[in-house]
C-alpha cells in the first residue's frame, strides 16, 4: 500500500512537471504568435512585437510553470493547458 | 511550492555550479589572459600619437594598396600590444585577400617578435561558461538554456515562497544543521536576487532564437523574409561596402586624426584606426573608442575623408525599442562597459551566485539526510560525495588549469589542449576521490587538496617565469600580481575552510562519545 502511494506520488510529480514544461512551451509559443498578429493587425510592426513577445517569453514562461506545478489536481492543470493552447491558437489562426 | 523549488534546483545545481564559477572567472577573462601569456611585456608608455605613425610607417611598407588598413592601439584590459593589420585586395575570382596581422614594437614600429606561449588563456574558461567543452556547442547551449529556465523558475517560486521575505531575510541560525545551511541559501539568493534576476534572463535572451525559434520560424518560414524581419526586429541596417576607386592617391596622415579623436573622448580612449582602400581616391579613416559610453550604446566612432582629413558624417542607425532592450540586457550580463569597481562588484555578485547554488546544493542533500538518514551505501552519500566533488573539486581543476599553463613546456605542441585536458582530468580525479571517500573525510581531503593546489599557483609562477609576485609588484603589474594574491587569498578560503569542517567532525565526535 505504502509502496502504491509513493509510486502514484511520483507519477503525480512527474505528470505536473511535463504539464509545466511542455504544456507551458506550447502555450508562450502560441501565446507569441497570437500577440505578434494580433499587435500587427493593429499597425505595429510584427518583428518588432515579435522580438519583445520573445524576451518576455522567458519570464512568461517560468510563471507558467509555476501556475501549472501547483493547480488544485493534475488534470485541471493539462485541461486549462489545452484550453489556453486551443484559445491562443484561434487568437493566432484568425489574426495570421 | 518549497517542493518545486527544490526539485528544480538539484537537478540542475551541479550544472548551475560550473555555469556560475566558470562565468565568475569570465569577468576578469582579459586579466587571466594576461597572467597566462607571461612572454608578453606590459602596456607600453608611449602616446597613441607616436603608435599610429609607427604603426603608419609600417602599413605604408608592407601594405601598399591594401584592400584596408586597421591599426588596434593598446589600453584598456585586452589591448596591451599593438597590431597593424591589412587585408590584400580580392584575387579575380572574387576570394578576399589575405589578411596579415603583426604585433609592432610601439617605439620603432618593427615587426615585434614575441614567442607566446599557445594558450587559451582566460578565454577559453570565460567560453566553457555557456559552450562547456568536448561536446557540441548547439548541445551545450541547450543544456544551459534548460538549466537557466529551472533557476529562473526556481527564482520565481523562492520569491514567491517568501511571504515573510524580510524575517527570512535578517534571519541566520548557525550551528544547526541544514536549517543553517537554509540560512545561508537564502540570505546569499536575497542579497543579490537583482543580479541573479538580470543574469538568468539576460543569459537566456543570448540565444534567444535558438531556445525560441517556433514563431519566428511560423511567421517568417522563408530564409530572406526572416533575415529582413530580424534586421528590422533589432534595427540594424547593413552598411553598404565601397568597391575601391581606380583613381590612386595618397592617404593623409592618421597620426594627427587619432590626436582629434583623442581631443574629444580623452587621452588613450582611440581603439582602433581603420583605413579603408587606403592609395585610391574613395579613401576613408574610421577611428572607434575604446568603450561604449553607457549600456546598450555603440561605442563612438568618427569618420574622416581619407585624402584630406575632412570630418565626415558618420550615418548611426538607432536600434529600436526591443532592440534596446534585448541590447541592454546582453550589456548588463557581460558588464562590458563597467569600470574595474563595478566589474569587482560583478565578481563578487558572480561568487556570490556561486556560493548559492552551492549552499542549495548541501541544504538540499543534508535535508533528506536528515529526514531519511544515511546509512552506508544510500544514494544521499552518493549525492553528497558529487557535491563534494563539483563544490571543492571544480576549483581545484580550474587550479591546475593555471599550474598547468606553467608547468607545461612553452615550446610545446597541443599545449592549448592539454591546459584543459588537465583541468578536466583534475576534476574527474576529485570526482573519483570524492566518491571512494564517500564514508570518510572527502570534503575535508578535498579542500586541503585545493588549497594545496592554489598555493602553489603563485610559487610555480615565481618558479616558471619572471613574472612571480614579487618581480610584478616592484613592476607595478598590477593585474599579474593581483592574480598571484588572488589565488593566496582562495588557498588560504579553502584552508580555513578545512580546518573548521575539521573543528566540527572533532566536536561531533566528542559529542557522540
Amino acid at each position: 500500500m505504502k509502496a502504491n502511494l509513493a509510486a502514484w506520488a511520483g507519477w503525480t510529480i512527474l505528470s505536473r512537471a511535463a504539464a509545466g514544461v511542455i504544456g507551458g512551451y506550447v502555450v508562450v509559443n502560441l501565446l507569441t504568435i497570437a500577440v505578434t498578429n494580433l499587435l500587427r493587425g493593429a499597425g505595429l510592426s510584427g518583428p518588432q512585437v515579435l522580438l519583445s513577445m520573445s524576451i518576455a517569453s522567458f519570464p512568461i514562461y517560468s510563471a507558467i510553470i509555476l501556475v501549472v506545478y501547483h493547480a488544485r489536481d493534475v488534470s485541471r492543470a493539462w485541461l486549462y493547458l489545452a484550453a489556453c493552447s486551443v484559445l491562443t491558437g484561434l487568437i493566432a489562426l484568425a489574426f495570421g | 511550492m518549497a517542493s518545486l523549488h527544490s526539485w528544480a534546483g538539484i537537478l540542475t545545481g551541479w550544472i548551475l555550479y560550473f555555469v556560475f564559477l566558470t562565468g565568475t572567472f569570465g569577468y576578469v577573462n582579459a586579466e587571466i589572459d594576461r597572467w597566462m601569456r607571461p612572454e608578453l611585456p606590459q602596456m607600453p608608455v608611449v602616446s597613441h600619437q607616436k603608435m599610429a605613425d609607427v604603426a603608419e610607417s609600417r602599413l605604408r611598407a608592407a601594405g601598399t594598396d591594401a584592400a584596408f588598413w586597421v591599426i588596434s592601439l593598446p589600453g584598456g584590459r585586452s589591448d596591451t600590444q599593438l597590431v597593424a593589420s591589412w587585408r590584400a585586395q580580392p584575387a579575380s575570382d572574387g576570394r578576399a585577400g589575405k589578411l596579415t596581422r603583426e604585433t609592432l614594437d610601439p617605439q620603432t614600429g618593427t615587426v615585434a617578435n614575441y614567442k607566446v606561449r599557445e594558450t587559451g588563456g582566460g578565454t577559453t574558461l570565460y567560453v566553457m561558461h555557456y559552450a562547456f567543452h568536448y561536446i557540441p556547442k548547439l548541445l551545450a547551449t541547450w543544456i544551459v538554456g534548460i538549466c537557466s529556465m529551472f533557476m529562473l523558475t526556481a527564482i520565481l517560486s523562492g520569491i514567491v515562497t517568501h511571504r515573510k521575505i524580510f524575517t527570512n531575510f535578517f534571519t541566520f541560525r548557525p550551528g544547526k544543521g541544514q536549517i543553517s545551511w537554509l540560512d545561508g541559501h537564502n540570505l546569499l539568493s536575497v542579497t543579490a536576487l537583482p543580479f541573479h534576476i538580470m543574469i538568468t534572463w539576460s543569459g537566456l535572451v543570448f540565444f534567444i532564437f535558438t531556445y525560441m525559434p517556433l514563431p519566428v520560424a511560423a511567421l517568417y518560414p522563408e530564409a530572406p523574409a526572416q533575415e529582413r524581419a530580424l534586421q528590422e526586429a533589432y534595427g540594424q541596417i547593413r552598411e553598404e561596402r565601397q568597391s575601391p576607386s581606380d583613381d590612386r592617391a595618397k592617404v593623409t596622415r592618421i597620426a594627427p586624426l587619432v590626436a582629434q579623436a583623442e581631443r574629444l573622448w580623452g587621452v588613450g580612449a582611440a581603439r582602433a584606426v581603420r583605413v579603408d582602400h587606403p592609395g585610391r581616391a574613395n579613401a576613408t579613416i574610421t577611428i572607434r573608442a575604446r568603450d561604449p559610453a553607457s549600456i546598450g550604446n555603440p561605442e563612438a566612432a568618427l569618420k574622416f575623408d581619407g585624402l584630406t582629413g575632412k570630418p565626415l558624417s558618420m550615418v548611426q542607425q538607432p536600434l529600436t525599442a526591443p532592440g534596446m532592450v534585448s541590447a541592454a540586457l546582453l550589456d548588463l550580463h557581460q558588464g562590458h562597459f563597467s569600470s574595474p569597481l563595478l566589474r569587482a562588484m560583478y565578481v563578487i555578485s558572480g561568487l556570490m551566485g556561486t556560493l548559492m547554488v552551492a549552499t542549495g546544493l548541501v541544504h538540499w542533500t543534508k535535508k533528506r539526510t536528515d529526514r531519511l538518514g544515511a546509512p552506508a551505501g544510500s544514494g544521499s552519500l552518493w549525492v553528497d560525495a558529487v557535491n563534494a566533488g563539483t563544490i571543492v573539486g571544480l576549483p581545484m581543476a580550474i587550479a591546475l588549469y593555471f599550474l598547468a599553463n606553467r608547468l607545461i613546456a612553452p615550446e610545446a605542441i597541443g599545449r592549448e589542449a592539454w591546459e584543459v585536458h588537465a583541468m578536466f582530468l583534475g576534476w574527474a580525479m576529485a570526482m573519483v576521490w570524492a566518491i571512494v571517500r564517500r564514508n570518510g573525510r572527502n570534503w575535508i581531503e578535498l579542500s586541503w587538496a585545493t588549497a594545496f593546489a592554489c598555493i602553489l599557483i603563485p610559487i610555480v609562477n615565481a618558479a616558471a617565469t619572471n613574472r612571480g609576485l614579487v618581480a610584478s609588484i616592484i613592476a607595478r603589474d598590477w593585474v599579474v600580481a593581483g592574480f598571484d594574491v588572488a589565488a593566496i587569498a582562495t588557498a588560504a578560503a579553502f584552508g580555513l575552510l578545512a580546518l573548521g569542517m575539521m573543528r566540527r567532525s572533532r566536536a561531533a565526535k566528542g559529542v557522540a562519545r
